[in-house]
């Protein structure tokens, strides 16, 4: 597994603590659904690598196969061929992934602590923590995504972006070396959402963790990633990589700020005109004139 | 606004109100029972008065055999109703989580569930005697389906549903996906199948007493019949009504706190 290749696109990324041996690789991945109508292509030769403390963003249209790109990744999913490696091993084996849904997807029958202590009392994998570190690890995860004082809560008392919260908490309770986040929140409103986007972006500097963010919204991509990857219409491929560069953690001056106007113009130009001929392209780090027509687009 | 958070804010004399209304009800249903005896003088073999079928249970009371016969028949129902939620909570799971055990053991529990249990009651106690494993053995058969096919279909949805992701996920095996995932989320359904179960089982009881007993409320029951002594018989029927009635809310009680706590929108 170990000989999965690094696509040589990859850039020199701001921040990023150790620029050797990625996280997560996967090369010339592919794989299919079976359906009535006969197989479905999904990813038709994705290569991607993610380094230590690095945030990958990954947009893409709907249906193109950013879920199962995710789910291949959390060992979820076979591939038909290819290369898939998490800390060098394949995923599902001893190095920690977390996974956070598109939905809340929280246990209504346990309130907020015991969720976000879940994947801690889980002994499948040999790993045995008291109640006490738990209840602290829980504890401190509450603080970093700013909902302490509600451990007591069930889910069903908590807004959906709370509950966003809570499923990030939860994902990172288990120290995980990558998160991996399926379009996290699509399902709330825009100013909870662009809160959401800021405390994920501080959530990830503090903890040095590594994630693949999958969404569909290109300001969310660039605001939150430390590279843009674009996908291509199912079967789905990176046609492109943009790198963003800016400091993390970022702040609401970035959100609405020109630099990361410009950057989505560029990744939505590029999305709009499918070419697969376009490949690493270093978005301009500064004042590009904004595109308002194509800002829309997100 | 939500069904709870209407009766949250209900004024509490309106609550009370509310809370007034079934007992008044049974107590007028008896004052016009009793009404209706005295005025219109029934058989006496069919029909007798609340007042009488009271000062029967005095009677019986006082003399213990309605003590003994209550004990009796509690307990074989509760170790059958315990043996049926064990067993058929651990049947709907299997039937529930996997298509395959749907398919070839569903067809079974359909067909089984429609048998009368009085039909077998006389089979059951040729093999097992006239004691309590006999008798606990028809409750089993009578508690087990509704329990069953309940769980099935709630094991069913949260083995479909988005948080089996969760666990797979966070890769949990089989044991913690059944602990943590499936028995909860079950629970509510576990509970329905429960409450409907303690009706059937009360039923089974009374039938199996039929075919051969020297205690229980359903000997008290049949021996009234074939005694002639009809308020015995009334006695034991309103025993058994209260005993179901006691149950099914203990157990519609919890259901309704298990439901509100998933789903309350205010508060923790
Ligand atoms: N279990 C499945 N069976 C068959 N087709 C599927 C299944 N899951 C997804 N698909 C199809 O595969 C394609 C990619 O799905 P997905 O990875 O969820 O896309 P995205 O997350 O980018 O919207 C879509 O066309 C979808 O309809
Ligand atoms: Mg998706």
């Amino acid at each position: 597994m170990g000989s999965a290749t690094t696509p040589a696109r990859a850039a020199t990324v701001h921040d990023a603590p150790d620029p050797g041996r990625p996280v997560i690789e996967i090369a010339a991945a592919r794989t299919h659904y079976a359906t009535p109508a006969g197989p479905l292509p999904v990813l038709d030769g994705v290569d991607l690598a993610v380094r230590p403390g690095e945030v990958v963003a990954v947009v893409g249209p709907s249906g193109c196969g950013k879920t199962t790109l995710l789910r291949v990744l959390q060992g979820l999913a076979p591939l038909d061929s290819g290369e898939v490696a998490v800390h060098g091993a394949a995923p599902g084996g001893a190095a920690e992934t977390g996974y956070v849904f598109q939905q809340p997807s929280l246990f209504p029958w346990w309130n907020v602590r015991r969720n976000i202590e879940f994947g801690l009392k889980l002994r499948a994998r040999g790993r045995r923590t008291s109640a006490a570190e738990r209840r602290a690890q829980a504890d401190r995860l509450l603080e970093i995504v700013g909902l302490t004082g509600f451990h007591d809560f069930r889910p069903a008392a908590l807004s959906g972006g709370m509950q966003q919260r809570v499923n990030l908490a939860r994902a990172l309770a288990i120290d995980p070396a990558v998160l991996l986040l399926d379009e996290p929140f699509s399902a709330v409103d825009t100013l909870t959402r662009e809160r959401l986007q800021r405390v994920l972006s501080r959530t990830l500097h503090a903890l040095g963790t590594a994630a693949v963010i999958v969404t569909h919204d290109i300001r969310e991509a660039v605001f939150l990633g430390d590279r843009v990857a674009v996908m291509s219409e199912r079967p789905g491929r990176i046609v492109a990589t943009f790198t963003v560069d800016h400091p993390r953690p970022r702040t609401e001056d970035f959100q609405h700020g020109e630099q990361l106007a410009a950057i989505a113009a560029r990744v939505y130009r590029h999305l709009k005109d499918g070419d697969e001929r376009a490949h690493a392209e270093q978005a301009a780090p500064a004042a590009d004139a904004p595109h308002p027509e194509k800002r829309r687009a997100r | 606004m939500p069904a709870s958070a209407l009766t949250r804010s209900m004024p509490t004399g309106r609550r009370l109100r509310r809370l007034a209304v079934p007992p008044l009800s049974i107590a007028a249903g008896l004052a016009l029972w009793q009404a209706a005896i005295s005025v219109f003088h029934p058989n006496k073999l069919a029909v007798v008065g609340p007042w009488e079928i009271a000062r029967d249970a005095r009677r019986l009371f006082a003399n213990g055999t309605l003590g003994a016969d209550i004990r009796l028949s509690l307990v074989q129902l509760l170790c059958g109703l315990a043996i049926a939620v064990v067993a058929g909570t651990a049947a709907g799971v299997l039937l529930g989580a996997s298509r395959w055990v749907a398919g070839a053991v569903g067809p079974w529990v359909t067909v089984l569930y429609t048998i009368p249990v009085i039909a077998v009651a006389p089979l059951v106690i040729v093999a097992l005697g006239f004691g309590d494993a006999a008798k606990i053995t028809i409750v089993v058969a009578a508690a087990f389906f509704p329990i069953a096919i309940s769980t099935q279909a709630g094991a069913a949805a949260v083995t479909e549903g988005g948080l089996r992701d969760v666990t797979r996920a966070f890769r949990a095996n089989s044991l913690e996906t059944l602990w943590y995932l499936t028995l909860p989320g079950t629970a509510p359904h576990i509970l329905t199948g429960v409450r409907l179960a303690i009706g059937r089982a009360l039923i089974a009881l009374v039938a199996a007493d039929l075919f051969g007993s020297t205690s229980g409320l359903g000997y008290l029951i049949i021996s009234g019949q074939q005694n002639l002594e009809t308020s015995d018989v009334y006695v034991g029927v309103v025993t058994l009504s209260v005993i179901g009635l006691v149950l099914t809310g203990l157990v519609g009680y919890a259901e309704r706190r298990i439901t509100a706590a998933r789903t309350a929108r205010a508060g923790a």
